[in-house]
């Protein structure tokens, strides 16, 4: 493998390593602009340029590939004067934008031009005017001063998405990123441009003048917009989501996400109701465990706890999940029905789109060991038709059915018993018909962890304090099941961490057992008939045996007792091992 | 010894030591802090020191805000003296960031510093007489004060909340007419400085208090690290601008003055000598100074001025980064020191290589005094405890931070 020397430094890299990343390797982070570790180099913004021994002129690093013992120099002089003028040309049209900027603050070109520049215009004619605040697409805004022309978001446009809607038109000074004629940048990932956008020049729609990215605080969470579970970056203002931006993960989603997921994070402060509700008067938690606990007992002593459905919600974590089961097998003794609800299935593609719209579907099944015992809402649906079902106790009000079918299945919770809604968005008509409303915090406000489609647990943090009074579902649980008499001690969740899969652990440890056993016996048995047609092979080798020896006995009389010692030795010549 | 004093008295007479609180709210004491006294008598035999009573957070407040946002805080801990704290952070961040200031710069952090310290040694001589009851003195006193806060008030825009200094430079330049306001002020302060002397140094009753009241050793002030005219009272001469000049104070003459008893009257006597001496540093100060820059070029360090923040894009991402991300500051840690008014003020900083401060701790001279107070008040009368107290000069912003 090629071995270069950077800044002194040397380092081993893989043959095909740009020098951008073997500097980077060696521990130092060379500048660049037009560069993204997941697309082509073009090496047109000259920002990487680094000096390489021998040769004449300083090489783009993000192009140029390693040789070995090739010496490279990024700090030197003649690459920091390099940068100097690349950064001082860039500026030359550059508007004075910032105060008005979504991007300011997270620039790239703040940041190069303060780090590598810092120094005054010398530019004295007036600037190139181009568009502003033009609609490229239905969420992306375009600002052609700010632009660069690095050209990230049409090879983006190019190499991800493969929907090729940008093109650099015009030339010089007057060139602009635009879409081809009748077509605009709308696409599913199109907002991902605005992430690799280095400048202000692409702004989202959504985000634009919202909140200055220097107020905002990072969490490090899971998008919940379908069970891929992309990692994101939720950033976040005054107990407020502001926005999701992809965190890079190469086994879930890369450095991408989709717009629709993106866009989720409204969900999370939208429809919210903060307090405990009891046939639509607020209450406290206080009062309310009691209610709940009573107007549950009611029903079981009535009809039985079999008569309860308890719902659950592919959108809940695998903590609150856990509880549940635990809240199933104590307060309601077993016995209750299991349903789960969701968002009904929604687009999909090849790329980062999964067709289930819920984050955490592989949780139930984790928590449960399979869904053998929890039927589906259209089971629900059926049970309620059958009138078997008295009293639902229901987590999240995303339901997968629509219109007509979600008429149906109002009317059938208007007539019930009881009605537990224990969520954190009221569902429209779902609140009004319950005759108890727990309100439950979204994921930005606890911690926990989603298990995605490719079953890989992933945790999310907490973002900030519960909105109200919500509080998180294993809680709520832990709460409801205290009243009715059964202690779940849990303090911290990862008391709840550790036994949360159990269930899925002990199956898979008893069907490794079984396993084991049934390739011991199928072993075993193998041995038996392998051993049993050695029998047999010897004992047709010893019938012949005989049958020779008795010919042989009419022939010559004196030789018959030896045959007959040989007969007597074939038992002890059964116990060795055959010859093979 | 305060058990023997015990022991003595339940042996002799039957009666007991008095406890008694000693503020925090005290007329005569001018800083917020409690004495509980054990008397015996009129005598002191045992006091405890409780400070604290002006705890803000000082250190804590300023790791959340950028290194230039701490200035307003700083004017906060020695508050009759702000611009010295101003440039002595200012230079311990400047230390830090191993840039210059410029020649004018350091004149005026000099004229500036010892025009604040005018304004403390004033403060601390009046309210001393105050407290043994010479209001005329008081009266003088604090109106060569104004006249040393009109000047910083013409200079700064304000009088006590001065936030004057900036990491390499200082806010704005002295007004043109600086020199004829310091003239004015000079011969009035003069003309009180001798007044005092007149109405004070061979006052019967104010040497009754004064002398061989809080009498300190060599020693012991070494010891206990106290600095400033307290440990200059005691014969030692130990002043930063002299054994570790900074600004331009190796440029300018002037002597230390050092007492020879290290009691309160030595310590009256200090102070006013070194009013004399402030004054001639600025006179020397003028006359030497010229014109120039005030601010360092250091483009990573100073704000653009506005006329290219808002007309040039590089003028305003420089604007930006400095207002919202702070002055990088590179990863290390510094202790930088200067003569404060009451002692050696100390800045302990360290940075990981951002725009905030990882760690700001300062030595004020004020708390450690009143780490050893106790030894001076304790064998002594308490009405020794007014004048040992005034002389120390505690100011609480300083001391409790």
């Amino acid at each position: 493998m090629p071995m270069v020397t950077v800044n002194g430094v040397e380092v081993e890299v893989d043959r095909g390593t740009s020098i951008l990343q073997a500097a980077a390797q060696a521990g130092f982070a060379v500048p660049h602009f037009c560069y993204h570790p997941a697309l082509s180099s073009p090496a047109n913004c000259r920002m990487c340029l680094v000096e390489v021994e021998g040769a004449r002129k300083l090489l783009p690093g993000c192009y140029n590939e390693v040789n070995d013992g090739m010496i490279v120099h990024t700090e030197s002089e003649r690459v920091h004067h390099a940068r100097k003028a690349v950064l001082e040309f860039i500026l030359v049209n550059h508007p004075v934008d910032c105060p008005i900027c979504d991007k300011a603050g997270e620039c790239k070109l703040q940041d190069y031009y303060f780090a590598y520049d810092a120094q005054e215009s010398r530019m004295r004619a007036e600037k190139q005017h181009k568009v502003k605040a033009y609609p490229i697409g239905p969420k992306i805004v375009y600002d052609g001063e700010r632009c660069i022309l690095c050209t990230r978001c049409i090879r983006f446009c190019e190499e991800i998405t493969g929907t090729s809607e940008l093109t650099l038109i015009d030339r010089g000074d007057k060139t602009e990123v635009r879409t081809f004629p009748g077509m605009e940048l709308d696409n599913d990932y199109s907002l991902c441009t605005v992430d690799v956008c280095p400048v202000g020049a692409l702004t989202s729609r959504d985000f634009r003048f919202k909140c200055r990215v220097w107020l905002l605080t990072s969490t490090e969470s899971v998008c919940t917009g379908c069970e891929m579970g992309c990692n994101v970056h939720l950033d976040h203002f005054r107990n407020e989501v502001q926005r999701y931006r992809p965190r890079y993960n190469p086994e879930v989603n890369d450095y991408w996400m989709c717009d629709e997921g993106r866009l989720t994070y409204t969900s999370i402060h939208e429809d919210r109701f903060l307090q405990p509700m009891s046939n639509g008067a607020e209450v406290t938690w206080h009062a309310i465990g009691q209610t709940v606990a009573d107007k549950l007992g009611r029903v079981i002593d009535a009809h039985g706890a079999s008569s309860i459905a308890l719902v659950l919600s592919p959108q809940a974590s695998c903590e609150d999940l856990y509880l549940a089961k635990l809240f199933h097998e104590s307060a309601l003794a077993g016995e209750a029905n299991l349903y789960v609800n969701g968002h009904a299935p929604g687009k999909e593609d090849e790329l980062l789109m999964r067709a289930d719209k819920n984050p955490n579907r592989r949780g139930i099944e984790a928590v449960w060991a399979g869904m053998e015992t929890i039927g589906s809402f259209d089971n629900l649906v059926a049970d309620l038709d059958n009138n078997t079902i008295k009293a639902v106790y229901m987590m999240g009000t995303e339901l997968p059915v629509a219109d007509e079918a979600r008429e149906a299945f109002i009317k059938h919770i208007e007539e019930l018993e009881l009605f537990v809604l224990q969520a954190m968005h009221t569902g429209g008509e779902l609140l009004e018909h319950a005759h108890i409303a727990l309100p439950a915090c979204s994921h930005a406000e606890k911690e926990g962890t989603f298990v995605n489609v490719e079953g890989l647990a992933q945790a999310f943090n907490q973002a900030f304090a519960p909105h109200g009074d919500s509080m998180p579902d294993w809680q709520i649980f832990m709460r409801i099941a205290r009243k009715m008499g059964h202690t779940l001690s849990f303090t911290f969740l990862h008391q709840i961490q550790e036994k949360m899969f159990e269930a899925t652990v002990l199956k898979q440890e008893a069907e490794e057992k079984a396993r084991q056993e049934a390739e011991e016996k199928a072993r075993q048995e193998a041995e038996a008939k392998a051993e049993a047609e050695r029998l047999a092979a010897e004992e047709a080798a010893a019938a012949e045996a005989k049958a020779q020896a008795d010919e042989a006995s009419d022939e010559d009389a004196s030789s018959a007792d030896d045959a007959a010692e040989e007969e007597s030795g074939d038992g002890e010549a059964d116990e060795q091992p055959p010859a093979e | 010894m305060a058990q023997d004093f015990i022991d003595t008295i339940d042996q002799d007479i039957h009666s007991e030591p008095m406890i008694l609180q000693m503020g925090p709210s005290h007329p005569a004491t001018h800083g917020t802090v409690r004495f509980t006294l054990t008397l015996d008598g009129e005598t002191i035999i045992k006091a405890d020191t409780e400070v604290g009573y002006l705890h803000r957070g000082f250190e804590k407040e300023v790791e959340n805000k950028t290194w230039t946002q701490a200035f307003p805080y700083t004017d906060r801990l020695n508050y009759v003296s702000p611009l010295l704290n101003n440039f002595g952070y200012a230079l311990a961040v400047e230390k830090l960031l191993e840039i210059e200031v410029p020649d004018r710069c350091d004149w005026i952090r000099t004229i500036m510093g010892e025009l604040s310290r005018l304004s403390d040694h004033l403060t601390c001589l009046g309210a001393g007489a105050l407290e043994l009851n010479a209001m005329t003195a008081f009266l003088y006193a604090i109106e060569g004060r104004e006249l040393v806060w009109d000047i910083v008030e013409a200079v700064t825009g304000a009088r006590m909340t001065v936030s004057y200094g900036r990491i390499g430079g200082v806010k704005d330049d002295l007004p043109e007419n600086f020199g004829e306001m310091w003239q004015k002020a000079r011969a009035r302060i003069l003309d009180i400085h001798a007044t005092t002397h007149k109405l004070l140094s061979r006052n019967r009753i104010f040497l009754d208090r004064m002398e061989g009241t809080g009498v300190l050793t060599p020693d012991q002030a070494i010891a206990w690290g106290y600095t400033g005219p307290t440990l200059r009272s005691t014969g030692v001469a130990y002043d930063v601008r002299k054994d570790h000049p900074y600004f331009k104070y190796n440029e300018v003459d002037f002597t230390v003055p050092v007492g020879t008893r290290g009691d309160n009257y030595d310590r009256y006597l200090v102070r006013m000598e070194e009013l004399v001496q402030s004054v001639s540093i600025i006179d020397q100060a003028l006359e030497k100074m010229e014109p120039g820059p005030i601010n360092t070029d250091d483009p990573r360090v100073m704000l653009p001025e506005k006329q290219k923040v808002y007309n040039s894009i590089e003028g305003m991402i420089a604007h930006f980064k400095i207002v919202f991300e702070g002055i990088q500051v590179p990863a290390g840690e510094v202790y930088s020191y200067t003569e404060g008014g009451c002692g050696e003020l100390g800045f302990y900083i360290v940075s990981n290589g951002t725009g905030k401060p990882w760690k700001v701790h300062v030595r004020s001279p004020s708390f450690i005094h009143m780490g050893g107070i106790h030894k001076l008040l304790e064998g002594s009368m308490i009405s020794d405890l007014i004048p040992t107290f005034d002389t120390i000069n505690m100011i609480g912003g300083e001391c409790d931070r």
